[in-house]
């Protein structure tokens, strides 16, 4: 709309200059013809006084000659034709005055001219007379002898007529008295002397002709100069100046008008290619921008024009239509982008169409499946945007698309992993649950009985502990192999937890469940598992619960089963127990009486103590390198001095609600043993779940903080990503409490929850600890690898650093840096040591065998 | 590409659009006529003959003709062929030149001519030779400029000026000569520009007289220079005087005695009949190629030189002049035929 303003504007500025300039012009031709006329009658005076300059020299000049004179006339006569067109009506502002005046001149100019041919006719003649009367003279003073001279007076007639034939007539009048005389002496001489009275006749017709053509001549002078042309010419010329002062005066003011116009005209053209230049070279930087954003731009792009062809394609595109640029230019889009939905596998059609006629951004609903030149099927998630012009008319689409094979190949590996055992490929607690959940409805309505078997396998720890991960997961993976090979039709295998499966068999009784049982068992007996040369027998310990009409809900069953585990592993292991009710009271009195009374004693005894592991900065960035961290971890020694793994005693403290008393113990203990604490360093403490509901906590921290002197940026407290999640709000106010108070935060095991990253903004944590199970597999599982690096990813998005636990080996450190994660933890950086001075190195060494891994 | 499309959209300006504004400025500057100093002040020598000749008291009242030769030498050529063009006349068979015929001293060596309609002019033709020297055109003294004497002289040809262009536009190569020289073609404005320019042309410069007049003392024999001082005693000088010796005065009729005689007893055959009441003046005629432009008078009356010469004389100094005075005088008028092309009249 602009364009057509601007157009229309500019047209109209040029019509009204183009208006100005005509009547400009139209009015300088009337100054010119003005100016002209003034010349003229300027011309015509001027001429009219040499005219009578010359005619007075006529007048007086015995030979005369009119050539000058007739000059002159003829001038004058030019100037009159030029000043005839003075009455042009060209002329405005031309008033009566001016025509009365020009009139006027006209008259008195025809009245000159006139007069002047009268004049020249008189004087030839008079001239000639006078010619003739010196002939005469000359001719009678030889004729006449001496005394007829004497009275004659020829001779001084003679001497008078060649004078003032001489010296111009000034003595006419006494000549002419001559001449009477002369003829009156002339007529008593003559008598019959026939000479004589010819020249008598002869003079007395020239002395007639000089008098009446004298007397013509001298009039007609007289008149002539007395005729006042140049009073009119100065009237007329007066009148004309001052209709030529103002035409000039409002041509010029109009001509300033136009100039002054047409300098902004000029300033706004230069000012418009400016900016033009200044757009120009913009639009050619956002083009180049736009082209590397489209080259480099991960998604691939297609642009079409109205009626759906091709345009252009970026790269990406090229890649995953298999189409080249030029080729694809020029194509009509379902050529190239040939979609399909991959549920219905129907073709996918008219997402322009609806995108041009709606006018709107489409997002393609389904899961679409591109198939390329190559006739290979591509995932992809794409959308179909309109472009529009000023108009709000669609000139053309933008067609982005992904990739995503990749996301659902992961989404679904995830989903299996949420239902699936990661180590050893059969399900998991939860989808054995939902299995459970199932057999019990299917018990239900149908009144099938199956049962459910629970193993624990006895030698598990001891093999995990002294040969390491790598050991027991071996293990874990032959026992399945073992257990799967047993597996009757129908049934089904998962790993419950650390070294507990379970298994579900479908349609046994209890009787047969427990020959099945039994028999595994003495499969697991035969069983040897090698590991670096030496054979190490496994036990098993295996609970059997029945399945029927009246069980209950799963956790009931899953419990009995659980419970009659417990009660084989109480029995002396490697045996089958089958569930009793009676189980349940004695699992419960023993499990409580022994966990609550071992720990009230430990703190009583002041059996707990602090274990530090080193926390390496790993990253690029230098300043986390600045100082050093170390986690500080709570470890309990049994009566007889040995530590307890703290997989055994913190689950048992958290299900007994000690764990608040234990994290004060820790957070006691840091704060008063300060002393042996680095000032340089950083020292994380981990709080519980159950810490986090406690409304006493911060103040308890506080109190401490302030009896010693340990700086608060020195401390990070830890609490994990589930115990967070759990008590949400809870976890909020304390983390933002302490970091009030200058304490740092981290959320410790990230990722076992596989939960979303959108409560992390409630979370204002400082560090992101990332699961130790994806670490340890970062380099062999894909899909570990992918989570540790988008946690990477979006904590540092969110401006939160990274640290890794159960940092192995060297490869997966290399993986880690790889990532960009930014504090490492783990073997292979140190074991967990004692804080205490009295901690010695032979103390520590043989505590390293024992199952050090991280509190839960 | 479509970035030039979406981002062309939300520009107001465009190349156009400068460009036009730039053209617009620059042709108004160019356009507006310029201030009023334009108007020219034209100074009064550019009027005047910057070689005027001096007060003539110590010269000779007769002055040389110059050639004149200021005229685009097209339009002289142009002229030319429109003086000798026969088609423009009523009856196709006669031309300007056919009464002003460059062999028979301008003019046609009869008393009366024969116009194209059939009848006989009022007036002897006068020579064409010298004729921008005159001040005065025809015998009448009727017109005072050659354009108004041209506008009136194709009455002669019995036809219009409508006609003429006519006759013009139909001959291909008018067409083209006058559309090669003028911007508007034929007009009558032009056809007469032509003629005049042709007519400025016609001089008979270097005459006897004039290498005489310029300093040649040799140039006249004896008889001759007494001839000319008797043609200054006897007054002739008075009206036979100037550039072209006469032509630029005028009489009054009744100090014209001829005509005057011829108004008061008109007598059959003289030509007096063409005399209308109301002549007022008559012109003084050139004596340039007086020898060879007979026969002489307003009416072609006199067949001999000798004779005009008495006659005048007779008339104007009353009285009778010597045979040998005329001789004399009649031999300095031969002196005064001059050159046309390089070829004596």
């Amino acid at each position: 709309m602009s364009r057509v303003i601007t157009t229309c504007f500019l047209c109209g500025v040029g019509a009204a200059l183009l208006l100005c300039i005509l009547y400009l012009h139209h009015r300088n031709v009337e100054v010119l013809k003005t100016g002209e006329k003034i010349e003229s009658i300027r011309n015509v005076r001027l001429l009219h006084s040499l005219a009578n300059q010359e005619l007075l020299q006529i007048r007086y000049q015995l030979y005369s000659n009119y050539d000058q004179l007739a000059d002159y006339t003829k001038q004058l006569r030019t100037h009159l034709v030029i000043m005839e067109t003075m009455l042009d009506p060209i002329i405005v502002g031309r008033t009566q005055e001016i025509d009365d005046h020009y009139a006027i001149l006209r008259q008195q100019v025809d009245i000159k001219l006139e007069l002047q041919d009268r004049f020249k006719s008189a004087n030839a003649m008079m001239k000639n007379s006078l010619l003739r009367l010196r002939e005469i003279a000359k001719k009678l003073s030889k004729y006449v002898n001496p005394p007829q001279r004497e009275i004659l007076g020829i001779e001084y007639f003679s001497q008078l007529s060649t004078e003032s034939l001489q010296y111009g007539l000034v003595n006419k009048r006494h000549l002419e008295g001559k001449l009477g005389q002369i003829l009156d002496a002339l007529g008593l001489i003559k008598q019959n002397d026939r000479t004589l009275n010819a020249y008598y006749r002869e003079l007395q017709q020239h002395a007639e002709l000089i008098r009446s053509r004298g007397e013509i001549a001298k009039d007609s002078l007289s008149t002539i100069l007395a005729i006042p042309i140049e009073r009119s010419t100065e009237h007329l010329q007066h009148q004309y100046s001052e209709l030529h002062g103002r035409l000039s005066e409002e041509t010029n003011i109009v001509r300033n008008g136009l100039y002054s116009a047409s300098f902004l005209l000029l300033l706004y053209a230069i000012f418009a290619f400016i900016r033009l230049a200044q757009r120009k070279q913009a639009l050619a930087r956002e083009k180049e921008r736009a082209q590397i954003t489209l080259q480099s731009i991960g998604d691939g792009i297609i642009s079409t024009d109205a009626h759906g062809i091709v345009q252009f394609i970026n790269p990406v595109a090229e890649q995953l239509t298999k189409w080249q640029s030029d080729e694809a230019k020029g194509k009509q889009l379902h050529e190239i982008f040939r979609v399909f939905n991959a549920i219905t596998n129907a073709k996918v059609d008219g997402i322009i169409q609806r995108c041009i006629t709606e006018k709107r951004h489409i997002v393609s609903a389904g899961q679409s499946i591109l198939v390329n030149r190559a006739n290979e099927p591509v995932a992809i998630e794409d959308s179909v945007a309109p472009i529009m012009d000023a108009d709000n008319e669609v000139v053309g689409t933008i067609i982005v698309f992904r990739d995503v094979s990749d996301k659902r190949e992961l989404s679904q590996q995830l989903l299996r992993q949420a239902s699936h055992d990661a180590l050893t490929g059969v399900i998991n607690r939860r989808g054995f649950d939902q299995e459970l959940v199932n057999l019990i409805e299917n018990s239900r309505h149908e009144g099938l009985l199956h049962a459910l078997l629970y193993i624990d396998l006895d030698q598990f720890k001891v093999i995990n502990d002294t040969c390491g991960h790598d050991a027991g997961d071996h293990l874990l993976i032959s026992v399945t192999e073992l257990f799967q090979d047993q597996l009757p039709h129908q049934s089904t295998l998962a790993r419950l937890g650390g070294d507990e499966f379970g298994i579900l068999l479908h349609n046994h009784t209890v009787h047969e469940a427990n020959v099945f049982a039994e028999q595994l068992l003495s499969r697991i007996k035969e069983f040897r598992f090698e590991w670096q040369g030496i054979n190490f027998q496994v036990g098993a310990s295996i609970g059997l619960a029945s399945i029927h009409r009246q069980v209950g809900n799963a956790s009931l069953v899953l419990s009995a089963a659980d419970m009659a585990c417990y009660v084989a592993k109480d029995l002396g292991r490697n045996r089958v127990h089958i569930f009793n009710p009676s189980d349940r009271e004695l699992v419960r009195r023993q499990g409580e009486m022994e966990w609550v009374a071992k720990l009230t004693a430990a703190y009583k005894e002041n059996r707990f103590t602090l274990y530090c592991q080193a926390i390496i900065p790993i990253g690029v960035n230098t300043s986390v390198k600045e100082r050093k961290h170390y986690e500080l971890l709570v470890r309990l020694r049994d009566t007889g001095g040995r530590l307890v793994s703290p997989n055994s005693f913190i689950p048992a403290a958290e299900r007994y609600n000690f764990m608040p008393t234990i994290d004060r113990w820790v957070i006691h203990r840091a704060f008063s043993q300060f002393r042996w604490f680095n000032s340089e360093n950083c020292y994380s403490i981990n709080l519980s779940g159950t810490s986090l509901n406690s409304d006493t906590l911060v103040a308890y921290i506080k109190e401490e903080m302030d009896k010693s002197s340990l700086s608060p940026e020195q401390v990070c407290f830890e609490v994990t990503e589930t115990a967070a999640i759990a008590n949400l709000d809870a976890a909020a106010t304390m983390i933002k409490e302490l970091k009030k108070l200058g304490f740092k935060f981290a959320l410790d095991d990230f990722g076992q929850g596989l939960s979303s990253y959108s409560y992390l903004n409630n979370l204002p944590v400082d560090y992101l600890k990332i699961d130790g199970e994806f670490v340890r597999n970062v380099k062999t599982d894909p899909v570990s690898f992918e989570i540790v690096s988008s946690v990477n990813k979006i904590s540092h998005l969110l401006g939160m650093q990274t640290i890794a636990e159960y940092v192995e080996n060297e490869s997966i450190l290399e993986v880690l840096r790889e990532i960009g994660i930014d504090y490492a933890q783990g073997f292979q950086f140190g074991l967990p040591e004692p804080m205490q001075k009295e901690a010695s190195p032979s103390f520590s060494a043989i505590h390293r065998l024992p199952a050090l891994a991280e509190p839960a | 590409m479509f970035w030039a499309n979406l981002t062309a959209n939300n520009i107001g300006i465009n190349t156009k659009t400068c460009v036009a504004c730039c053209v617009f400025s620059i042709l108004f500057t160019c356009l507006s006529p310029s201030g009023s100093t334009a108007t020219t002040i034209l100074s009064p020598g550019t009027f005047l003959p910057k070689n005027a000749p001096p007060g003539f008291t110590n010269n000779e009242p007769i002055t040389p003709v110059d050639l004149g030769a200021t005229h685009d030498p097209e339009q002289i050529a142009l002229g030319a062929r429109l003086f000798s063009e026969r088609r423009l006349s009523g009856n196709q068979q006669l031309a300007c030149v056919d009464c002003h015929n460059f062999q028979r001293g301008g003019a046609d060596g009869k008393s009366r001519s024969l116009t194209a309609s059939g009848q006989l002019t009022r007036f002897n033709t006068p020579t064409i030779f010298n004729v921008t020297l005159n001040s005065y055109y025809y015998w009448g003294a009727n017109f005072s400029s050659l354009d108004n004497q041209t506008e009136d002289a194709v009455k002669n040809l019995d036809t219009d000026w409508t006609s003429i262009m006519q006759r013009l536009n139909s001959i291909p190569e008018y067409r083209y000569r006058f559309n090669q020289l003028f911007s508007d073609g034929i007009t009558k404005g032009n056809i007469k520009k032509c003629i005049i320019a042709f007519e400025y042309s016609l001089r008979t410069a270097n005459s006897r007289f004039d290498r005489y007049l310029e300093g040649d003392a040799s140039a006249l024999d004896d008889t001759e220079k007494q001839g000319y001082q008797l043609f200054k005693s006897y007054g002739c000088i008075t009206c036979h005087q100037g550039r072209n010796i006469g032509g630029n005065i005028t009489l009054e009729i009744k100090d014209a005695p001829y005509l005057w005689q011829q108004l008061q007893h008109p007598k059959n055959g003289t030509g007096a009949e063409s005399v209308q009441p109301n002549l007022k003046n008559i012109r003084v005629p050139s004596l340039r190629n007086v020898a060879v432009t007979g026969p002489y008078m307003h009416d072609g009356s006199v067949a001999e030189l000798r004779e005009v010469v008495a006659m005048m004389g007779r008339h104007y100094t009353q009285a009778k002049l010597p045979e040998r005075d005329i001789n004399l005088i009649v031999s300095y008028l031969q002196s005064l035929t001059g050159f046309y092309q390089g070829q004596p009249l």
